[in-house]
Order: structure tokens, then sequence, then C-alpha cells
């Protein structure tokens, strides 16, 4: 239950942002965002994926950027 | 007397503004200028001399009011074979499938139109049977086309106009494009394509009846406007617009006075703002469609964007 | 006899031909026929403890139907060994191998267990294409097998653009099946590491996940992504390798003897650890990045807690200087907080062990689910030319600290990577 009242929590913030219409840029703008490094999970290549493996294995956390199964034996 | 037209006419000016040239110049009864960031005089003017040159170079070869081009040759009403360059059978191709995919509204046949449309604010509507008797010289479908050739048939005009400027931005940006790295901006009379590394270009936008929404702001694109609010026939309260379709002889029901659109290149941003135009009323569906940034003026209100 | 067109044809058709007229390659030509490979090659090595070699291969390509498939190949490669859970005394504890077939005495230093030697062979796959102008969906598998672990995953999602694609929602659910086959056979919980109380047979987990997120771009230097995860997991979560020391009232480690269990050598009282059988993650996630007139600054930060207790804080900072000529210098902070699970004990005294063992009580020393500082600096280097191959190096070091020794570990994170097309 606890997780449903966070899950809806989200959902009214996310709903919020998505309302702020006029945050944005126009297509011709998209210059600097276009640059993988702009591109949040895609800015350092593969270092992300290395790195939660590592914490994964390493911490009692993980999930948040993407999906939080590790697919390991290790924690 | 058309010697000295031309001399006046191939008057280029090049200003400085902080790391800015400007060339300016007069082609296709336009305003030009060539916009070039952070590079030295002589290579400014080398870049604003290759575009001039290209946009009088273009002019000079597909203008219609010419009786010593190519168009001439081909609109000469002799029913002869005429043999075309390279360029231009790039050209044709282009307009074959513009008028493919607008399913016949875009026509380069249909300036014979204007022997009965005449668009100078006054109520002189022609009679339908004037126009009646234009439509069989009106028509891409009754070109004969084979390899490197064309023939027209006795009456018909080829008009590249309505692809030409937009064109010749690309093409004049394309060359001077290959001189420098630097920032550069070819603007010919409101058809424009830019590139930029970092800083974008500022674009002011101009309204046909008022000024359109301000400013704009990009590194790399090109922007295109069709139409113009001040050709216009107004007779018993019904205004007709210029914007004639080729396969009714008629001004489009519902045309927007003008549509500017934003593109990779000038040519397929004007292009898409023409045939938005033929659209009518339908013109902002198809434009949404199409996937592009788009400003619509219709009648006297503000512009509409996507 | 004027019908409606195509808007979307004749955008397209437009296009085409303007390329055709100007004599250019059609624009996405050049990168929808090349393959994107990035492949790294990641060193990580614990004081003492673990190394670790990790190759990896990602190949990513565009088709025309702007769909986009993704593979990815790692290879995973321990040696050296890992804290076994008990406590670290100057008093001798023995031990037995995970297999059961010998021991090891330690003393005055952390227990490791010096066995650990393992080789992970992981395979991802997803596919992502648009089916309408604003969504698309996607859909992959991941495959993960070493030694004494199978794990099967699937995932599918949604991706949502709204405002001129400034917004894309995400909704995304994934599946995950583990199988554990523990060296040895698994252990029953809190009986004693000397009696080998152990079953035969593999355990199993599954794994549910949500996300759903949000990525904003608010100017033209600035983007935003939110996400928010619920994970939740069923089955099997204890480590079988992990054990937990039984002391006296001094600390001391107490003789397994004493208890009616296995007596094989000093300070063997040693319990096999035992965790719950569910557990519910919820993770939100806030990643900022912001472009100044050349370098980049990017701000992570995740806020976790679950249903054992565990409560953590993650903060990770990169900020890229751009140099001329495609070099790049990128050094990063990560700090990362958690506070310990409810069943974490560094150690448990006899009356603790009984009444844990009445109540099947869970219990675990696994310093990864205590009280845990851990903070991560250092920089990546690399360079990009001008045909979009990149080489990179990053060089860091990773410091954890917490309640107890084990948790004290140096690590340094060493990686080349390299992205060409192809």
């Amino acid at each position: 239950m606890k997780s449903l009242i966070s899950l809806l929590g989200v959902m009214t913030v996310l709903g919020a942002l998505a309302g702020c219409q006029n945050l944005g840029v126009q297509p011709w703008e998209r210059d600097l965002l276009a640059k993988p490094v702009m591109t949040p999970g895609a800015a350092d290549g593969l270092d992300d994926a290395l790195d939660d493996h590592i914490y994964f294995s390493k911490e009692a956390s993980s999930g948040g950027r993407g999906f939080g199964g590790g697919g390991c034996g290790c924690n | 007397m058309k010697q000295g037209r031309d001399e006046m006419y191939k008057a280029l000016t090049l200003e400085q503004d902080g790391p800015l040239w400007r060339g300016r110049f007069v082609a296709m009864a336009s305003p030009c200028e060539c916009l070039v960031r952070g590079v030295d005089e002589s290579l400014a003017r080398e870049v604003a001399e290759s575009v001039a040159a290209e946009a009088w170079r273009i002019e000079h070869k597909y203008s219609r009011y010419r009786d010593d081009n190519l168009v001439a040759a081909i609109n000469a009403g002799d029913q002869q074979w005429v043999t075309l360059d390279e360029e231009t059978v790039r050209l044709l191709d282009f307009a074959d499938q513009c008028w493919r995919l607008s399913d016949g509204a875009f026509d380069i046949t249909s300036g014979v139109l204007r022997r009965a449309w005449r668009f100078d604010g006054s109520d002189q509507v022609p009679q339908p049977e004037q126009v009646h008797a234009l439509l069989p010289l009106v028509g891409w479908d009754k070109v004969e086309r084979e390899a490197g050739c064309i023939r027209l048939q006795k009456g018909m005009e080829l008009d590249l106009g309505g692809i030409g400027k937009e064109y010749a931005v690309d093409s004049a940006f394309q060359q001077a494009g290959k001189l420098t790295d630097a920032d550069l901006l070819v603007n010919f009379g409101g058809d424009l394509v830019a590139r930029a590394a970092t800083s974008p270009w500022q674009v002011g936008m101009e309204g046909t009846a008022r000024p359109m929404a301000g400013q704009l702001q990009f590194t790399t694109g090109a922007l295109a406007t069709s139409g113009d609010s001040r050709r216009y026939l107004l007779r018993n309260g019904i205004r007709y617009s210029h914007v004639l379709d080729p396969r009714s002889g008629w001004p489009v029901a519902d045309a927007p006075r003008a549509v500017t659109v934003f593109g990779q290149q000038c040519t397929q941003a004007g292009l898409l703002s023409t045939l938005a135009l033929l659209q009518g009323r339908d013109a902002e569906t198809m434009l949404g469609d199409a996937g592009v940034q788009y400003w619509i003026q219709w009648g006297d209100d503000a512009a509409v964007t996507g | 006899m004027k019908k409606m067109l195509d808007g979307k044809k004749i955008g397209a058709g437009l296009a085409a031909a303007t390329c055709s007229l100007l004599g250019q390659p059609a624009m996405a030509q050049d990168s929808t026929d090349a393959w994107q490979f990035d492949s790294a090659v990641l060193y990580y090595s614990e004081q003492d403890r673990v190394t670790a070699v990790e190759p990896v291969v990602r190949a990513k390509k565009q088709f025309q139907d702007e769909s986009e498939l993704e593979m990815k190949l790692t290879l995973d490669t321990l040696t050296g060994a890992s804290h076994n859970g008990a406590i670290t005394s100057d008093k001798p504890q023995t031990f037995t191998s995970p297999s059961g077939n010998s021991s090891y005495q330690v003393t005055n230093e952390v227990p490791l267990d010096d066995a650990f030697k393992d080789t992970r062979v992981a395979a991802n796959m997803q596919y992502t294409r648009p089916f309408t102008r604003n969504l698309r969906w996607t859909g992959g598998l991941n495959f993960s097998n070493e030694y004494d672990f199978t794990s099967l995953g699937l995932n599918a999602g949604l991706l949502w653009d709204l405002n001129n694609k400034n917004t894309t929602l995400t909704f995304g659910v994934a599946h995950e099946a583990d199988t554990i086959d523990p060296v040895g056979g698994s252990p029953v919980g809190l009986t004693f590491q000397s009696d080998e109380d152990k079953t035969d047979g593999s355990e199993d987990k599954s794994i549910n996940d949500f996300l759903i997120g949000m990525t904003q771009v608010i100017n033209r230097r600035w983007i935003m992504q939110l996400n928010y995860n619920l994970s939740v997991s069923d089955g099997y979560h204890t480590d079988p390798y992990k054990i937990v020391t039984v002391v006296d009232a001094n600390g001391d480690p107490l003789e397994a003897e004493s208890f009616g269990a296995n007596d094989i050598g000093a300070g063997d009282a040693q319990v096999f650890e035992l965790r719950p059988d569910s557990r519910t993650k919820n993770a939100l996630y806030w990643e900022n990045r912001y472009h100044f007139n050349r370098d980049v600054l990017a701000v992570g930060y995740r806020f976790m807690s679950d249903d054992w207790g565990i409560t953590s804080h993650t903060l990770d900072v990169k900020y890229r200087f751009q140099f001329d000529n495609g070099w790049y210098l990128q050094p990063h902070v990560r700090w990362y907080d958690q506070s310990e699970a409810d069943f974490y004990k560094e150690s448990i005294t006899a009356s603790e062990l009984t009444s844990l063992q009445n109540s099947q009580g869970e219990v675990s020393a696994d310093y990864r689910l205590g009280n845990l500082t851990d903070t991560t600096y250092g920089f990546k280097v690399g360079k990009e030319w001008a045909n979009n191959q990149q080489l990179s190096l990053r060089v860091e070091s990773f410091t954890q600290s917490g309640d107890s020794d084990a948790s004290e570990l140096d690590a340094l994170i060493t990686q080349v990577g390299y992205t060409f097309y192809w």
C-alpha cells in the first residue's frame, strides 16, 4: 500500500510538470540537446551500465535510472 | 538598355558588423544577402561573390522575362524538341515529383492562367469562358519528355518561378559552404538557409499582413514563405486569392494568406509551403502531418503556428 | 474533385526530391546504414579482495522505419575473495568452504572466503519501434548465466512524446526470473555452518519491475529526467555463502559444539544467514543535464527505500570540460549513503540466536545491508573524431565505509572505451 501511495504521488508530480507547456524548445533550437552528451542514459556510453553493475554488487540499492533487477547473483 | 539593367543589378556591397560580414545585392526582383561570421574580409568577399554569382546565374538561366535563355527556347511555341542540360533535367524531375505528390495542384505549366487573372487588387474577375479557354494549355501531363529533351504543345509555357528562388538559395549556399567552414546564412528575399557551429542565427519573422511571432533562433535549417496578401481580387465582397488551382483555373477556396515552413533545405521548405497554400483550408492538417514547424497567416488574424 | 493529400507522404517525398535535386545523399542515409559499436573493458580491483575484468560490446542500429535494435554482450570474470559475513576478531575463527570440503582459520583479519571465482556471461537485446508519430514501443530480452546463477528477463515499454517532443513519458514493465544453484547446496538458515545442513536443488527468485519516467526539455541548454521505479521481488534472497558469528558477552566468537553442533575448530559458532523471502523497493531518480557554452554538467540524485528498512541517497555529479579537437576531460564524483536493514546484525548472541530460531526470524551480517557510506571520485578523458569514433579512459577510486571492519574497502575502477561505426 505504501508503494501505491508513492506511485500516485509521482504520477501527480509528473502530471503537474507535463502541464508546463511553456517549457521546451522549438525543433531548430535542438542543436545542443541533440548531442549524445545531453541524452540521459546515452551520454557516457557503457559507463552507466557498468557502474550500475558495480554498485549493485556492493550496495543494497539498485534501479531508478532503469529497472532494478540485476541479472546477477552477486547480491 | 538591357545591358544597363544588368550592370545595375550586379552591384554587390559588403559591410562589416562586428564579427559578421554582410554582402547585399539584388536578384530575382528581391533584396538578397549573404551573412558570414568570423572570417577575414577577403574570404567574406569571396563567399559573398560566389553567392551573388550563383543567384545571377540561375536568374539568367531560368527567368521567363528574358528572350535569350533556355526557358525562352522551351516556351518558343514552335513545338520543337529542346535539349536540356543536366541541371534543368534535375529541376524538371523535381517539378514532376511535386506535381505527383500534390495530385496536380502544383504545376509549372499553370503560368498561362495569368493571361486571364491579374491580381492587382481590383474587381476584374475573369469570365468563366475566358478561364475555360486557357485550360487546354495547362497540365504537366501534356508535356512530352524524353531522355534529356522536352517539347511543349503550342501555346503552353513553363514557369520555374515557383522553384527557382528556393533552388538558388540552396545552390548558392552549397557553393559558398565549400569555401569556408564558417557560420553562413543565405537569404533571398526572405527565403533562407543557414548553418552555424555553436551560436545560433537570429532571424526576424515578418508577417505579410501584420508582424508574425517575433524572432526565430536556429543553428541549422531553412525558412521559406509562400503567399502574398497584396495579390488578390475583390468582387461583391468575395476575396479571390492569387493561388490558382491549375486543374480548375480558379483560385483555391479558403487559401491562407501566407505559409512559412522551417525545413532542412530551402527548396523543401518552400515547396511544402506552396503545396500547403494549394490545400486551402486543409493547409494546417497537411503541414501537421508532414511533421515540420510552420506558421500560417489566415486572413488578418495572427499567425497559427505548429 | 479535390481530395485530402497525405501530408506525411508529401513531407517525406519532398525531402527526398530536394536531396536528389541538390545532388545530396538523403539526410538520414549515412547514419542509418552503419552499426554503432560501443566497446569497453572494465578493470575493477579491490585491495586484498575481488578483482573483476569485464569486457562489453554493444551494437546499435537505426533502421529506415526509425526502429532501433540494440544488442549487448557482457563477460565478467571475477577472481579473489569476498567477506563471508563473520566478525573480525583477535580470537581465531574456523570456517568451512562453500563446498564443505575444506576448512580455514582466520585471526585478526576480515574473514574472507577465498574460493571466490566466477565467470558471468550476459546478453541483452532491445528493440524500439514507432507506431504513431508520438508513440514508440520497446521490448527487450536479458539473459545472464554464471556458475551458480541463471537469470532470464524480459521487458516491455511505451515511450510517448508530447509538447513537440519536449516531454517524453516512459512506461515500462519488466519481469526477471532467477535460479540460484549454490555450490554445495542451499544452506538451511540459522543452522551452524559446521553442520553442513544444506538442501540439494536450486532456489528461485522472481522480480517484477515497474517504471514511469518523464524526460523534459527545460530550455535549449537544460534537460531533466525524473523516474519512479517500483521493484517487487519474491523468492530466495538469502546469500548462501554468508554467515553470522555467534558471540559471547565480550563479543568473542563462541564454539559450535556448545550448541550441540559439529566441532571443526576454534571459534566455529557461525550460522548461515537468513533473509526475508520478499522485497519491495521504491526508487526515485532525478537527472539534470546542463550545457554551458562548451562544457556540460550532469547531476543525478536517487532516493531509494525498501521494506527491509533500507533507505539510501545517491548523488552523482559529472562535469565535462570540452576542449578543441574533440578532446574532453570529465571529473566524476559519486556519493552514496544507506541505512541498515532491520535484520542486519554484525553478530548475534546465543540468546538472540535462540529467539531467531524459535521465530524463524531473519538475520544477516552482510556489510552491504548495514549502514554504509561510499564515495567515488575520478575522471574520464576522451577524444571524439569527426567520424564519430571515440576513445576514452576512465580512472576512479571507490571507497566504502560502514559500521564493521568488513565494510572498509578500497577499490580502483579503470575502464577503456572505444566507439566506432561500421
